[in-house]
């Protein structure tokens, strides 16, 4: 670096750094042969796996909680044990879709989804408290409940992020996870808040981080 | 169609004391070594989530859409660009060429699931660099050492007509450039080289490395940083 290029008072420029690799144009590697490469989806068939992912999903859901059956309801379990979960779950995936969201706002996003859920349940509680072994029941089929949308989801997205997967994967298991302790809700006739929390609640933080497990499947 | 990457003109740059303030703005300017280019055409300097290669952009669309006869050209077109970041990054050219082409074969793998209206360089970008650091976790990444035997034949360029003692200046200077950037933590590195070198806004950096804008402006920083110590130290010797 020459003596004028620095300024007389000895400051520094990073635009005098120069590129070590500046003129190191070789040609190219021969282009690979697209007969060679494997098939990939467009993106209509992705979009398409997608749609159906999510109905099949939501299929699945619902011929689970039939087989279960329906519990009796007051508007207020519907709004706040069904339909906010759902909601929830549904901006979280909407984000993650979105190329320009960090992991750092997915983990914020994540967290918030689940400690709403806490909060929620919080509020809920009005005894009389159902027995542990309800709660260990109602984990068990939240996480076969949850399985279906996170396996559905991974495959529906593989591939599909270049940046931020762990983020994205922990995302889509968290809203997985809030999918299933909605559709649980539909069947549970125990309301109380520590029920709630460890039957329904502590599933979601499982698929968490289940999904963070599979951030292999969702990165480019 | 012309899909030149050329990046933008360079942005304005007239403070030489004012560090902070150029990794606190959009896209740095392309490598140069003429000081007079970095405050050329000011006027060029783009938003920060401006589409800077709408045709390239629009190539890789029709080839997300189906159209296979777009990949060529896509290849063309962006593999020299993508070529030098992983040269950047590993110091290897005949390592760079193998993760160019696990790169291509990772865009078309993933070529559904580009968004439409999306930007084709930091989605590439970061497709480059999960095969880079893939390549790296699979420990077969030893740049390092490489550094000083990387591109044989490209020993460091003086102007011409420069004398000899200007060209043995730069040789220097290119020599501790390419010491400096290997010993740089990984982190500050990226985000350098996709800020200095490769002329990226901070906004597509922190897309490419899933970070904040202004974590990519601190770690280009403290880049920046190492580099003017040891070219100061380098000076000062000499």
């Amino acid at each position: 670096m020459s003596a004028d290029r620095h300024d007389p008072w000895g400051r520094f420029d990073p635009l005098d750094i120069p590129d070590p690799f500046a003129g190191d144009e070789e040609p190219l590697p021969p282009l690979p042969a697209l007969p060679s490469l494997p098939p990939s989806p467009a993106r209509a068939a992705v979009r398409l796996r997608r749609g159906l992912a999510l109905a099949v999903a939501i299929g699945l859901e619902c011929a689970i909680i039939g087989a279960l059956g329906l519990r009796a309801m007051s508007l207020k379990v519907v709004l706040l044990g069904v339909v906010s979960p759902v909601l929830v779950a549904a901006v979280a995936l909407t984000l993650l879709l979105r190329a320009t969201t960090t992991t750092a706002r997915l983990g914020l996003v994540a967290s918030a989804a689940s400690l709403l859920f806490f909060v929620v349940a919080a509020a809920e509680a009005h005894p009389p408290y159902a027995p542990v072994a309800a709660a260990l029941k109602c984990m068990v089929v939240t996480m076969v409940l949850l399985a279906a949308p996170l396996v559905l989801g991974a495959l529906a997205l593989r591939n599909a992020f270049p940046s931020g997967a762990a983020g994205r994967a922990t995302t889509l298991g968290i809203a997985a996870g809030l999918l299933g302790a909605a559709t649980i809700r539909l069947h549970c006739p125990h309301d109380d808040s520590l029920h709630v929390m460890l039957g329904h609640g502590l599933p979601i933080l499982a698929a968490g981080v289940l999904g963070l497990a599979a951030r292999k499947i969702l990165r480019a | 169609m012309d899909t030149t990457l050329a990046t933008p003109a360079p942005p304005l740059f007239g403070f030489p004391g004012l560090h902070l303030a150029w990794y606190g703005t959009v896209g740095a300017p392309p490598m140069t070594t003429d000081r007079a280019d970095s405050k050329a055409e000011p006027e060029a300097r783009t938003a920060t989530s401006a589409r800077r290669y709408p045709e390239l952009d629009a190539l890789m669309d029709r080839y997300a859409r189906g159209e296979d006869s777009a990949f060529p050209e896509l290849y063309g077109t962006l593999a020299p660009r993508i070529r030098m970041f992983l040269m950047r990054l590993c110091g290897k050219p005949r390592l760079a060429d193998d993760l160019l082409q696990e790169t291509f074969l990772r865009v078309h793998r993933a070529r559904g699931s580009f968004a439409a209206g999306a930007s084709v360089v930091p989605w590439s970008y970061a497709i480059a660099r999960n095969a880079f650091v893939d390549h790296g976790r699979r420990g077969r990444n030893e740049r390092t050492e490489s550094l000083d035997e990387a591109a044989p034949g490209a020993e460091p360029e003086a102007p011409e007509g420069a004398s000899p003692e200007r060209q043995l200046h730069a040789q220097e200077t290119l020599k501790v450039v390419r010491r400096v950037l290997a010993e740089l933590p990984e982190a500050h590195r990226e985000a350098f080289v996709l800020t200095r070198f490769e002329g990226l806004s901070n906004a597509e950096a922190a897309q490419i490395l899933d970070t904040s804008e202004g974590n990519v402006r601190v770690r280009a920083f403290r880049a920046a940083e190492a580099f003017r110590k040891a070219l100061r130290g380098g000076t000062e010797e000499s």
